[in-house]
């Protein structure tokens, strides 16, 4: 009978919490976003159930130095594993010709990056200190790896909140982007027609991952790890020699680390952690870093185009893509083009800023890394 | 805030020297292979 007692005793029900039936009902909607309605469910379906599993009493499945997800976060992540192993799957995924075909897209790419600083000053100013502020700016670069990567080094204790944001930010492009992007675009402008991209050699394009890697490095070392299996990934694209690498970083390797980099991260977001007044604003600055990064871009796209002549002008629309969210961002800028002109294909050239602001928002990240880390 | 704004600065102006750095090594590596295939194509003719 006293068994019976113990058995009953040490069951989760009992030691069930209202803020963790709160947190149940955010991986709910974590799992509806993902299965209904086809959210980035790579990523929010795992982080999803990895909140499901750290918000259920008694599991000590993140219990330090003992807990099975604990240690895929503790050797996956605090260990920078998986960010950077999904960096090889993204490099073996990533077509540079737009960019090298037209290099000025590149500028694209940085000038998204602003928004990243101005909402790290705005989150410093509402209280945040300067590492917590680093990771809420990063979201608006819309790169989910990168958040969390840095986020474990800066600030762990947002990481799972900052990677929510990031991950439902980017799932949200189609809705947050083309506002800000017609706010700040004539329609004449939505309708400029860019020249068509030329053909991009073998020889330049394997050139590429060789050269970006070591000058970035070079510039910024601290992006390393990140750039590093980027460019690395993109060997083996280019390369066309290791076939069997590329296609295991583009599948294989890619979807093992994803499931090992949603389910932890979940998992960081226990109801202690994540109930509180401060998560509200990470949301809601990274909304507003998301945004500030998508109209930075546009505005540079327009600057660019005070200097450029007749016929090389660029779609102003292009620049919103400099937000890294790969494809997606590119996708929603063609999508928006379209409705003013059906014969205008914007997609390859939103694919410069687009892979370009991957590189921006490490480079960015990196630059925190060496000023704060 | 004044630490702030610094990193703010640093940051932006980091971003954007890395992407003129490779902005002109694109350009260079770009004029360079187009040479380089351009001589090819020559021999094979």
């Amino acid at each position: 009978m006293s068994n019976l007692f113990e058995l009953v005793s040490m069951s989760g029900f009992l030691y069930l919490t209202p803020q963790m039936l709160v947190m149940w009902a955010i991986a709910g909607v974590l799992f509806y976003l993902a299965i209904a309605r086809g959210f980035e469910p790579l990523l929010l379906l795992p982080i999803g159930f990895g909140i499901l599993l750290a918000n259920l009493p008694l599991t000590g499945l993140m219990e330090p130095g003992e807990g099975l997800i604990w240690r895929f976060y503790q050797y996956g992540i605090h260990w920078e594993i998986i960010p950077p192993l999904i960096f090889l799957g993204v490099g073996a995924m990533t077509d540079f010709g737009p960019v090298l075909a037209n290099p000025k897209l590149l500028f694209l790419g940085a000038g998204a990056q602003v928004g990243v600083y101005i909402t790290f000053f705005s989150a410093y100013l509402f209280g945040f200190d300067l590492s917590e502020a680093a990771v809420i700016g990063i979201i608006g670069g819309a790169d989910g790896p990168t958040t969390i990567y840095l986020g474990a080094k800066l600030a762990p204790a947002l990481l799972g909140s900052a990677a929510v944001a990031a991950y439902s930010y980017m799932a949200m492009v189609p809705i947050v982007q083309p506002p800000v992007m017609r706010i700040l675009t004539t329609q004449k402008e939505r309708r400029i027609r860019m020249k068509t991209l030329r053909k991009v050699g073998r020889l330049e394009k394997i050139l590429f991952p060789f050269l970006a890697a070591t000058v970035i490095i070079l510039l910024i070392p601290a992006s390393a790890p990140l750039m590093a299996m980027f460019m690395l990934g993109n060997i083996f694209r280019e390369s066309r020699v290791v076939e069997r690498l590329n296609h295991a970083a583009q599948n294989e390797l890619m979807n093992i680390s994803t499931i090992f980099l949603g389910l932890p991260v979940g998992a960081t977001m226990n109801a202690g952690q994540f109930l509180r007044p401060d998560v509200i604003f990470i949301f809601v600055l990274g909304l507003v870093a998301f945004m500030i990064s998508t109209g930075s871009g546009v505005l540079i796209a327009k600057f660019m185009n005070l200097f450029l002549k007749e016929g090389q002008k660029i779609n102003p629309l292009v620049g919103a893509a400099g937000v890294s969210a790969v494809p997606m961002a590119a996708r929603v800028v063609h999508a928006v083009g379209a409705r003013e002109d059906k014969q205008n294909y914007l997609l390859m050239h939103a694919m410069g800023p687009n892979v370009a602001g991957v590189i921006g928002t490490v480079v960015a990240a990196g630059i925190f890394l060496t000023l704060l880390g | 805030m004044w630490e702030a704004l610094q990193i703010s600065i640093a940051g932006i102006c980091g971003v954007i020297a890395a992407i003129l750095l490779l902005y002109f090594t694109v350009r260079i590596s770009g004029y360079l292979t187009g040479k380089i295939e351009k001589k090819g194509d020559k021999t094979d003719e």
